[in-house]
């Protein structure tokens, strides 16, 4: 089970199992919760509907607390939870042509994959246009590679970086989520647009 | 009040006790600081230098003994059989191999007690097991074995096998450290390379 | 009144979760710095402090004498508190966890496993080393923290010797 209960010694298999399991319970919840409608992904951006930002953001500070109270109780060893390597103009760049991919798709990856999984053509479209993307990458990898290895920083934490303590580094993560809660619900009271779905059902 | 109001509060009250909550540094296959004390305090995990000189003189091949010198120090003499792994240097996972396995003992060794005991710590503390530590370090042997002398005119039958001892491991320490430089270099590569082919390498 | 019910079970899972929090607190077992930092510390020379250093600011420390209560009525130094090494993680306080320990006894090999067991429980604790006074020491080996690394013997190879 990845780095929790690490001493059980799992086989390679469950350990795929259990990925799968929970890659399964992840793609259904997404669908169930709407996520499959390009709709939901483009109102994030309009402001008229901000569930996208709400959930994503409650799991992140469910799994944030969660691994510190985890790490706490010695359940947890969070030296072997993988940290992603910080390339300052990679990530930059890489940041705005997804940004701008998730706009004018309407999908991210994992929504993507929820809606083709219920059929949706555009779906299927969006996940041909990211399977063209990676290829080119990888093709023209040699021309770029100099910008996308440049200002490596290593594996860093955030926390680490300012000089705070995990536990506090979290705690101000929530309150900056809880504050933009409050913030997201106004701003979806504001940009209010009327329902249609019942026009498209009719 | 609503749920999402109830939600945020429980979040915010957890998030407040992670504050105050010490950076806890137990990792899930280093024993608790209790038991790493109790393990401590036990006297199993010394070595005596007499313990030494017998397995030595036996060729006991269930102990390994780990110089904790510098290179300087370990290629001037050493004890025979010994393998150099300077302490500047123990956290190197090169040596991973030779300190956390499961067949061989360990004994850890130094000048004195001061870096044998320092390493110990620190490997039992990584959840290493079978190491020990040689009580007293070169010094020890030195006082013990080397300037052992035959005194007084009656030897009980005892005494008698502990002096032999003694003295066999001697001559074999001289023997081996006096050994030209470029034999000894060839007999230790020889033989870690032995080693290594036993235990499956140090990956 | 009537909000404080709705909280009810919001309530108890807190008090529940700090409650196990305050248990693991209270127990603590645990270390507070990692395996590489207490071996980055054990690098650190500073550590060592010698008895004369000591003599000119005593009220600095919290001196504790490691070894048993025979050795300790035979010989001590002034002001030095008894915590025999098997005793020493039950005489850990509230009161004496934030002062500078200052250690010394007849052990060398239990006098460091003393201090590294308490670096890892957070606390700040140095040697005392007797090098310099050796004369006025009544214990046998007390003196040789600093020196215990020291080779006392030299090494003469016999000339004699041809390989086979």
């Amino acid at each position: 089970m990845g780095p929790v209960i690490i001493s059980l010694n799992l086989s390679e298999w469950i350990n795929l199992l259990i990925g799968f399991l929970i890659g399964i319970g992840f793609g259904f919840s997404l669908e169930q919760a709407g996520f499959s409608s390009s709709r939901k992904l483009a109102g994030m951006f309009y402001g008229y509907d901000t569930t996208v930002l709400k959930v994503f953001f409650t799991a992140a500070i469910v799994a944030l607390l969660g691994s510190q109270f985890l790490s706490y109780f010695g359940l947890l060893d969070l030296d072997l939870v993988y940290v992603n390597h910080y390339y300052v103009g990679a990530s930059i760049v890489g940041g705005v042509i997804m940004g701008a991919g998730f706009i004018m798709g309407g999908f991210c990856p994992g929504t993507a994959m929820s809606a083709a999984s219920i059929g949706k053509i555009d779906a299927f479209v969006f996940l041909l246009g990211g399977l063209v993307g990676a290829f080119l990458f990888a093709e023209t990898y040699p021309l770029i590679e100099e910008f996308a290895t440049s200002s490596y920083k290593g594996p860093v934490k955030i926390s680490d970086w300012i000089g705070i303590s995990d536990g506090l580094f979290a705690f101000i993560l929530i309150i900056a989520a809880v504050v933009l809660f409050w913030f997201a619900e106004y701003a979806e009271k504001r940009f209010k647009r009327p329902d249609i779905i019942e026009d498209i059902n009719s | 009040m609503s749920f999402r109001v109830k939600f945020s509060i429980m979040i915010i009250v957890l998030g407040g006790m992670l504050v105050f909550l010490p950076s806890i540094q137990n990792k899930i296959n280093e024993p608790k600081l209790s038991e790493l004390f109790e393990v401590s305090t036990i006297s199993n995990i010394y070595f005596s230098v007499d313990q030494i000189a017998k397995s030595m003189v036996r060729e006991d091949t269930s102990i390994l003994l780990i110089d904790l010198r510098s290179p300087e120090e370990y290629k001037a003499f050493n004890l025979p059989g010994s393998i150099n792994i300077p302490y500047n240097d123990l956290l190197n996972r090169d040596w991973q191999g030779y300190l956390n396995q499961k067949s061989i003992k360990n004994v850890l060794y130094s000048n004195g007690d001061f870096t044998s005991t320092s390493a110990w710590i620190i490997v039992t503390r990584l959840g290493y097991e079978n190491n020990f530590i040689l009580k007293g370090g070169l010094n020890e042997w030195y006082n013990t074995v080397m300037e052992s002398k035959f005194e007084g005119r009656k030897i009980t039958a005892k005494e008698n096998a502990l002096f032999e001892t003694r003295t066999k491991a001697k001559i074999l320490f001289t023997e081996m450290n006096s050994l030209p430089d470029s034999l000894k270099v060839k007999f230790i590569a020889a033989k870690r390379l032995k080693e290594q082919q036993l235990d499956g390498g140090c990956n | 009144m009537k909000r404080f019910k709705s909280l009810r079970f919001i309530i108890t899972f807190l008090i529940l979760i700090s409650a196990i929090v305050l248990a693991r607190l209270i127990r603590g077992n645990y270390y507070m710095i990692s395996a590489d930092k207490v071996y980055e510390q054990s690098l650190d020379t500073d550590e060592i402090i010698p008895f004369n250093q000591y003599e000119i600011s005593p009220e600095d420390f919290y001196l504790v004498d490691l070894s048993n209560e025979k050795l300790f009525q035979q010989w001590h130094v002034e002001n030095a508190v008894n915590i025999p090494y098997m005793d020493l993680l039950n005489r850990i306080s509230f009161k004496n966890k934030y002062q500078k320990w200052l250690i010394y006894s007849n052990n060398i090999s239990e006098t460091v496993k003393a201090k590294m067991i308490l670096n890892q429980k957070g606390i700040k604790a140095f040697y005392l080393d007797f090098a310099e006074i050796n004369n006025n020491v009544a214990y046998k080996n007390v003196n040789s923290i600093g020196l215990d690394e020291k080779f006392k013997y030299k090494f003469r190879p016999d000339s004699t010797i041809r390989p086979e």
